[in-house]
């Protein structure tokens, strides 16, 4: 970290808390504090240097800020000639993919407002977010994606153009409000020969304070809700968070994860801040391989992510020889002595360092390179709960895992553990430049820069919200002396069962997570007599033990009513209920006997079930479970 | 375990892919161009011997493993080189053109058998080349106005731009000069449109003419590239030998050339290498192996022929891919470590013709 | 049942084929196995028929495990083989393809009533009793192939791919042939088919293999009224605002 703070530009700043905390914070004065200042100061220094690279057609493309720079501002430009203004609304409807990032550099440059929107919403989604922001311009991915636009367009009054990204198989499509990106970026290559000054003028327009993009979240109750989130607040994150999560310009990042969502957003526009080279796999499902090659230096993804990684390797070591089953286990135990010492804070012993390098040499680095995470510094995790235990794992192999905490509604991250002072079940200490204090109720509360400007439209939840000047996050949690906070679960979430014990589900359901068997749990409860659960199994683990266990089966659903697998489940969950007092533990579960995709209502396009919907959707099935008697 | 990132299409055909490739290749020319000052007169005269092998191999490896075709008379060329290189340097021809000559006459004749060859295949080619080869033993011996028969033909001092070369490790240079010459020109020809075009005539003629080539004239290049390769071989062996009769050129030659290719593992370089290595130090097992088993065995006449036809079986049955075949086994077992696939390099059994012909 | 696969895994060299596959066949019925290219149809019969072995899994004919046996044995078993690609004898004559078929036999009566019934399943046939092989049609060689396998008078047979590289006049006659046997004979048929249309409408039940694995088995009627099949197999497309939809929809299996 030295070249940060050798920079002339960066301006450090304290501030004393209410509770005689000293907070720090840095600002950078090079460029106007909004994104496409920012953005373009990038541009500048970078010049030819690659900044985005996508496979295509089998090779690797770089793409140089240069070249980024210049879609940017022809997009916006056209943008500008097609009557955008300041403050308008653009959406973009498309995977994570580089014309993503040119569009959205477009949009800010601008001074306009960029939502993302899922790839897996369905048209009626679309339908209700392109009218709550009042969406002028929607970028689209391909023709899939225009259709859902199409069916819906008529309800949507303010949409006057769509731009669509791929034009394969559109060759015969004819429409007055449609055109394609290349013609978009003609129109912004003629607009920057005619007004050459225009871009500059554009890129003035923004200013900190103003609306940069909405992120829209997942209502479980009422329909989504959009963040709206300032320049400020993104710039200040940008600027402030490589001072707890290191990273520089020599660094490569991999891009796959929904760039609608905060986490991915907020990362990238952090790696376009330092320079970060980022890697845009070629489709989502050849990320592992495309880590493989990339052998990225930082990797920070959802739980999911690295349970799939976790599985992956235990599948591919139960086909091992038996020399390599043993050397394993014997690197891994030894890797996880290590991991245990450290995490106590103290220095492994010179026998078991030595050892260690052995193991490592031999055993885990190739582990580590399969997974394609060998040259990580750290790798972290954020967005949902993740089970203590795998963090463990990460470590015994060799990888410093940090687990984050933060919402939508503070524009990133809020605390985070630092790979020297790791402790698995906390989600670490707050950052230095904000603030958490627990309220009576128990909430977790946050306070700072980054905390955004309320929901669009919806004043109430707004009021709800920020209160007193803190963000009311609905988690629960606790601080310990050493200010390392631990989650318990969301408020909504606490299960009061009909005897009036409060559960929280996540423990339980974290747990249960940890089972490679395992890939989802819903935990009911409320206002019932005892616990249940439902349970969604990871395919390629079950198969693998149907397998091995010789249990036949043909179809997903003959795979879950199988008596033997059925037995498995329930011997995953009968150890999770060890660990738990009698009153919490999941007395019935059933199976979803149906294999969930993001495109399904149950999942959150971060593959987590959602809960509220989960309960609604399966009631008959839940019913049952409790002998047919309802709530 | 090593991963590619590819960001041009040309890193497929790159000779050193990667910088592992370029320390280990770097790390054997080095070991190999020192050789001379650790290693005694006998052993630096074997390893000559070896490398002259491996450029056989290589000419012989261009027809067999990349163009699929038979050669069981590939002595033929050696002969023929390692003649027309002596009579030429004896008629007062300067050493290097009097080399290329050998090369040209060699590739010469291999285009002109080739070319007869053209509509055979399989076992017809096999006798075919053999045929030439019984053809060629006999011209030798009965011309002997020009190669002196069975009375021999003394090879002339060999000297490089008047100095003449007498020592081992003048020998020595002057052939891994000319080995790594031809490995380099083989890896060449074999990733031009020239090389795809012999390997589509390989896996399957019908499909190579229907994209245009034309088979006639790559094939007939294939033989002439692999005559006159051998054929520099021949002339280099012309000089290890020092006087030439047509019976060190027998079948028994053709046979170990043919030996070094499948049991060095066809279809590959580096398995040229392996396999030279292999028959140079042959004579050196056997001798070892004479002393261990029991005399009538041990004196028992085609012993050798014998037991070089026990290993091509062993290695047809076991490890159809020789020992650069095996290498490539063990390294990916040790790459991969602990991931390594028990199934990885497991074959499955063909029945149906039209698979095996694939 | 007269044929259980039961967690079959089948490798080529590192790539794993069919991962994981269970299947049953009762006596006397049809069932079709439907897939695209490279799903592990075919696999799958040369797993059953001895040419390949299974890394994992059992399989069950007739209450004996022939899992690991040689192809001729399993044949003995009364098991037999129509290949992908026909693959007749092409320098004997049909008649003489035909005898080949009954190697394994020894009851000569029987041989020829056998003959005689082959040829009346296949009126083309007989008018080339003495022809070459070779020199037979696509669609008269399919015959000839499948009439090879019934001359071993088998409990069961295995097709794979009768409708390649066919007309489709060709595939509907041999498809009714097929029924025939079926109906008349009570042989039990296993057939592995692109064709799904054709597969579907003459079969009596159906699994769908993809990558490997099973993700549908029914009815042949259900399957024929699922709209992932509808869709993925029968080429049925959805009207959309601009025209039939194009691009396709993720499989649900439900």
């Amino acid at each position: 970290m030295g070249g940060l703070e050798s920079n002339p530009d960066l301006v450090r700043e304290t501030r004393v808390t209410d509770d005689g905390r000293e907070l720090v914070f840095w600002r950078d004065t090079s460029f106007a504090g909004t994104v496409p200042t920012m953005f373009w100061s990038r541009v500048e220094k970078y010049g030819d240097r690659t900044a985005l690279r996508e496979k295509d057609f089998g090779i690797w493309q770089d793409v140089s800020w240069r070249t980024f720079g210049e879609k940017a501002r022809h997009t916006g430009l056209a943008l500008r000639s097609l009557g955008f203004g300041k403050g308008d609304v653009a959406c973009i409807l498309s995977n994570t993919i580089t014309e993503w990032m040119f569009a959205d550099m477009g949009v800010l440059g601008a001074g306009g407002v960029c939502a993302g929107i899922y790839p897996t919403d369905a048209a009626e989604q679309v339908d209700y977010l392109v009218n709550d922001s009042g969406c002028k311009v929607m970028f689209v991915e391909d023709e899939e994606q225009l259709d859902k636009v199409l069916e819906v367009r008529e309800q949507c009054p303010t949409l006057e153009q769509i731009v669509i990204f791929d034009m394969e198989g559109l060759r015969d499509f004819e429409d007055p409000r449609a055109m394609s990106y290349d013609d978009l970026l003609a129109l912004g290559r003629e607009q920057d020969e005619f007004h050459p000054e225009a871009w500059a003028e554009c890129l003035e327009l923004a200013k900190p304070e103003d609306l940069a993009i909405l992120v829209y979240t997942s209502g479980t109750t009422g329909p989504p809700k959009g963040a709206m989130i300032s320049h400020h607040n993104l710039v200040f994150q940008c600027v402030n968070a490589p001072h707890v999560l290191s990273q520089n310009e020599d660094d490569e990042r991999m891009a796959f994860l929904p760039l609608c969502h905060i986490a991915e957003r907020i990362f990238v526009y952090g790696s376009l801040y330092t320079g970060t080279k980022l890697n845009f796999v070629e489709n989502p499902e050849t990320v592992p391989e495309n880590a493989q090659e990339i052998q990225p230096t930082l990797f920070f993804s959802v739980p999911r992510v690295w349970e799939k990684f976790y599985s992956a390797i235990s599948i591919a070591l139960s086909d091992a020889t038996f020399l390599q089953k043993w050397a394993y286990g014997k690197a891994i135990g030894i890797g996880f002595k290590r991991a245990d010492r450290r995490l106590e804070g103290k220095k492994p012993g010179a026998v078991l360092e030595l050892a260690y390098r052995v193991g490592d040499a031999l055993v885990l680095r190739n582990i580590r390179k399969f997974l394609g995470l060998d040259r990580c510094r750290w790798i972290g995790t954020g967005a949902a709960p993740i089970s203590p235990d795998l963090i463990r794992w990460y470590l015994a192999l060799g990888i410093d895992m940090v687990e984050g905490y933060g919402q939508t509604e503070n524009t990133g991250i809020a605390s985070i553990l630092q790979p020297g002072e790791i402790r698995p079940g906390t989600v670490g200490r707050s950052v230095p430049y904000g603030e958490i204090r627990i309220s009576d109720e128990g909430e977790i509360l946050i306070r700072g820069e980054f905390v955004f400007m309320g929901y669009l439209n919806q004043p109430e939840k707004t009021a709800e919200t920020i209160r007193d000047g803190w963000l009311h996050t609905g988690d629960v949690g606790e601080i310990d002396d050493d200010g390392f906070l631990r989650i318990t679960d969301r408020m909504k979430d606490i299960i009061i069962t009909a005897g009036g014990k409060n559960i929280t589900p996540s423990e339980i359901e974290n747990q249960l997570k940890f089972s490679p068997y395992i890939a989802d749990a819903v935990v009911i409860g409320d206002k019932r007599k005892f616990l249940s659960c439902l349970v969604m199994i990871d395919h390629d683990n079950v198969v693998k033990y149907a397998q091995d266990h010789h249990v036949p089966f043909t179809n997903y659903q003959s795979l879950c009513a199988a008596e033997e697998i059925v037995e498995l489940i329930h011997g995953q969950v009968e150890a999770v209920n060890a660990k738990f007092a009698r009153v919490e533990q999941v007395k019935k579960f059933r199976l979803i006997d149906q294999e969930l995709t993001p495109e399904d209502d149950e999942l959150t396009p971060t593959m987590k079930l959602k809960r509220k919907f989960v309960n609604e959707k399966y009631r008959p099935l839940i019913d049952s479970m409790y002998g047919g008697q309802q709530a | 375990m090593r991963f590619l990132f590819k960001t041009h299409y040309n890193q497929d055909i790159d000779h050193l892919k990667h910088g592992g490739d370029r320390f280990w290749y770097g790390l054997l020319l080095v070991l190999v161009a020192a050789a001379p000052a650790a290693l005694g007169t006998f052993y630096l005269g074997e390893l000559n011997l070896v490398m002259i092998y491996a450029i056989a191999g290589v000419g012989l490896m261009l027809l067999v493993g990349y163009t699929g075709q038979v050669s069981l008379g590939h002595a033929a060329f050696l002969a023929i080189g390692a003649y027309t290189h002596s009579l030429l340097l004896g008629a007062g021809l300067p050493f290097l053109l009097s080399i290329v000559a050998a090369v040209l006459v060699s590739a010469l004749v291999g285009a002109g058998v080739g070319w007869i060859a053209l509509r055979m295949t399989g076992i017809y080619l096999a006798i075919a080349t053999l045929a030439f080869a019984m053809l060629t033993e006999q011209t030798i011996s009965r011309a002997e106005w020009l190669t002196g028969g069975f009375r021999g033909l003394a090879v002339p001092q060999a000297s490089l731009f008047g100095m003449p070369l007498t020592q081992g490790w003048q020998h020595y240079y002057l052939t891994l000069t000319l080995l790594v010459v031809t490995l380099l020109a083989a890896l060449n020809i074999l990733r031009s449109s020239t090389g795809r075009a012999m390997v589509a005539i390989r896996d399957s003629e019908i499909s190579a003419e229907s994209v245009g080539i034309n088979l006639a004239v790559y094939k007939t290049l294939a033989f002439a590239l692999s005559a006159g390769i051998t054929g520099l071989a021949g002339a280099l062996f012309a000089h290890r030998l020092g006087y030439l009769s047509p019976d060190a050129f027998t079948f028994l030659i053709s046979l170990q050339l043919l030996l070094m290719v499948v049991v060095g593992g066809v279809g590959s370089m580096r398995g040229v290498i392996y396999g030279a290595l292999f028959i140079g130090f042959l004579p050196q097992l056997l001798a070892i192996a004479r002393d261990t088993l029991p005399p009538r065995i041990a004196q028992a006449p085609g012993l050798e022929p014998g037991i070089f036809g026990l290993i091509l079986v062993l290695v047809i049955l076991f490890e159809p891919q020789g020992i650069f075949g095996r290498w490539l086994k063990i390294k990916s077992y040790f790459q991969t470590f602990p991931l390594y696939r028990r199934a990885t390099h497991r074959r499955q059994k063909t029945y149906l013709r039209t698979e095996r012909l694939r | 049942m007269l044929l259980e696969l039961k967690n079959v895994e089948t490798y080529y060299g590192p790539i794993m084929a069919i991962r994981g596959v269970s299947l049953a066949v009762p006596e006397g019925r049809i069932v079709a196995v439907l897939g695209a290219n490279g799903a592990g149809k075919t696999t799958i019969l040369r797993t059953i028929s001895g040419v390949m072995d299974p890394q994992k899994g059992e399989i069950v004919f007739a209450g004996e495990d022939i899992a690991r046996r040689d192809p001729d044995a399993v044949m003995r078993l009364g098991l037999s083989h129509v290949p992908e690609g026909r693959e007749v004898f092409p320098f004997l004559s049909v008649n003489e393809n035909l005898r080949m078929g009954a190697y394994s036999r020894r009851d000569r009566a029987r041989i020829a009533d056998d003959l005689e019934r082959v040829y009346d399943y296949f009126p083309a046939l007989a008018d080339r009793g003495s022809q070459q092989a070779s020199q037979l049609s696509g669609g008269e060689q399919q015959m000839l192939a499948i009439g090879r396998a019934l001359m071993a008078h088998p409990r069961m047979l295995l097709l794979d791919e009768p409708s390649l590289g066919l007309s489709p006049i060709l595939v509907h006659q041999i498809f009714e042939i097929i029924n025939r046997i079926n109906e008349e004979q009570g042989m039990t048929i296993l057939v592995v088919e692109q064709n799904a249309h054709v597969a579907l409408r003459h079969s009596h039940y159906g699994y769908v293999l993809e990558n490997g694995r099973v993700v549908m088995d029914d009815t042949c009627e259900k399957l024929e009224s699922s709209p992932d099949i509808q869709e993925f197999y029968l080429g049925m497309k959805d009207q959309m605002p601009r025209g039939v939809r194009r691009w396709k929809k993720r499989k649900t299996w439900r």
